[in-house]
Formats: C-alpha cells, structure tokens, sequence
C-alpha cells in the first residue's frame, strides 16, 4: 500500500467515528454519515491538493464541522422555501451543479477517448507527481517527455472539448 | 516543443497563475485580440473542471474502498455500529 492510500486510511480512521457521533447527535443514520464524511474529505482533500487548505484545528474537527456545515445545508432544502428565514442560501450544491447532464456527459466521452490522459493530468494538477514521478507512473523515458505529454493531452482533450462544442452548435 | 503545445503550455499558465505578472498581462492582451485563442482558453477551462470532476469521481471511489476496508476490521466495525444502536 502506498503511502497516500495509508495517509488516507489514517485520516478515515481517526475522523470518521466522530463525525458519525454527531450525524447520530443530529439525527442521521449510518448511511447519510459516511455520505457526508465523503464530501467533507472531499473538500479537504482538494483543498489540501490545490494549496488552498488552511487548518486552524485538527483535521479531524475541521471535517466534523464541514460534514455539519453540510447536513444543515440537506436539511434546510427539505424545508418548504417559505418556512426559510430570509437570509438563507438556496444555492445548488457544488456537484448537482457539475455531475449530471452537460459535465457529466462530458467526462464520459471524454473518458472514452482518452482515460490514460484524464489520469496523467489529475496526476499532475491533484496528486502533485513531480514530472518525474510522471515520467515513473506512467512509463515515459524522462521527466521532459513527461512534460511533453502532459501538454500533448491537454491538447488532445481541449480537442475532444471542441468538437463537442462544435456538435452542439451544429445540433 | 512545437508552436501548438507551446501555445497550450501558454494558457496553462495563465489560467493557473503560474506566469509572471508581465506575461500574464502578454497573454491577457492576447485574448483580448484574438478570437480564436479565447475559444481555446474557454476550452482548456472545460478540460481543467472536467479533470476536476474525473479526480474528485476517483476519489469517491476510492473513500467507498478504504470505508469496506475498514469495516472489515472488527473493532472498527463495532464502533461505528455501536453509534447507530
């Protein structure tokens, strides 16, 4: 196992109880605690990956109060809109937004065409391989034709992007 | 690297902030002038939301994993089930 896949496992083990001890506290059951914790870590881990994360407790707490941030936020949308104080926020939330339709569809075909690309660069923008790590994990000569790669496939899947763009347009 | 993916590298930059603040401004001034490269910047954006969408996918997946991994451990398992008793 490596050593992201044990960090990991570390941070699941030592957060998750408490975040399903208060998800009982608020009245969720199993499934809606690790639903919840998942989009927390989510959250965490991209803004860990994205140099964006800024802790001023424990990891652990921070998930708790994000996954809490999170339930309220469920559970205001089941609340009729008029029963809602003014200031509420009735913004979507962040995947309903992304995931299904045009984005979703998206990531399908793009997915079809060119997976191994979709999987260097995540490497790259989210897991923060160096050019050389690249150039390991996926079996290029040197950390230059990495970097070549790397930008062949943005090249390649802005492509797929417009052609799809113009599809759309010609439908 | 050949002009193409120079001009790739290019956007990149720009849309990650990587450049400086004089080369920034180069490109900025750029896609202001042409048409043809802002549809290409429009297009790398898709691309950066869309291998946004396929990490945090496999992220997902990977978070349901360690979670059926972990219940497999019996003190684990009781613990967590011992909450929703």
């Amino acid at each position: 196992m490596d050593t992201e896949r044990k960090e990991l496992e570390r941070l699941y083990r030592d957060s998750f109880p408490g975040v399903a001890r208060m998800i009982r506290t608020l009245g969720g059951d199993l499934e809606s605690a690790r639903d919840l914790f998942h989009d927390a870590m989510l959250i965490y881990l991209e803004k860990q990956a994205t140099g964006k994360l800024e802790l001023k407790t424990t990891a652990g707490a921070y998930l708790a109060g994000i996954a809490r941030h999170l339930w309220l936020k469920e559970q205001r949308k089941s609340i009729p809109v008029a029963l809602l104080p003014d200031d509420a926020e009735l913004s979507d939330d962040e995947d309903l937004k992304t995931a299904p339709g045009s984005d979703g569809n998206l990531l399908r075909q793009l997915e079809a065409v060119g997976r191994k690309c979709l999987q260097l660069l995540q490497a790259f923008y989210y897991d923060q391989l160096s050019m050389e790590e690249l150039a390991a994990r996926f079996g290029y000569s040197s950390s230059r034709s990495a970097t070549v790669q790397k930008y062949k496939c943005l090249e390649k899947m802005r492509g797929e992007v417009k052609k799809r763009d113009y599809h759309e347009a010609g439908a | 690297m050949r002009p193409e993916l120079e001009s790739v590298k290019e956007l990149d930059d720009f849309i990650l902030r990587k450049a400086d603040p004089g080369q920034l401004a180069v490109t900025e001034a750029k896609l202001i002038l042409s048409p043809r490269l802002r549809s290409a910047w429009r297009q790398q954006l898709t691309v950066h939301r869309i291998v946004r969408l396929f990490w945090k996918r496999e992220k997902r997946k990977e978070l349901e994993q360690v979670y059926q991994d972990l219940m497999n451990i019996p003190a684990f398992k009781e613990e967590i089930l011992s909450i929703f008793k």
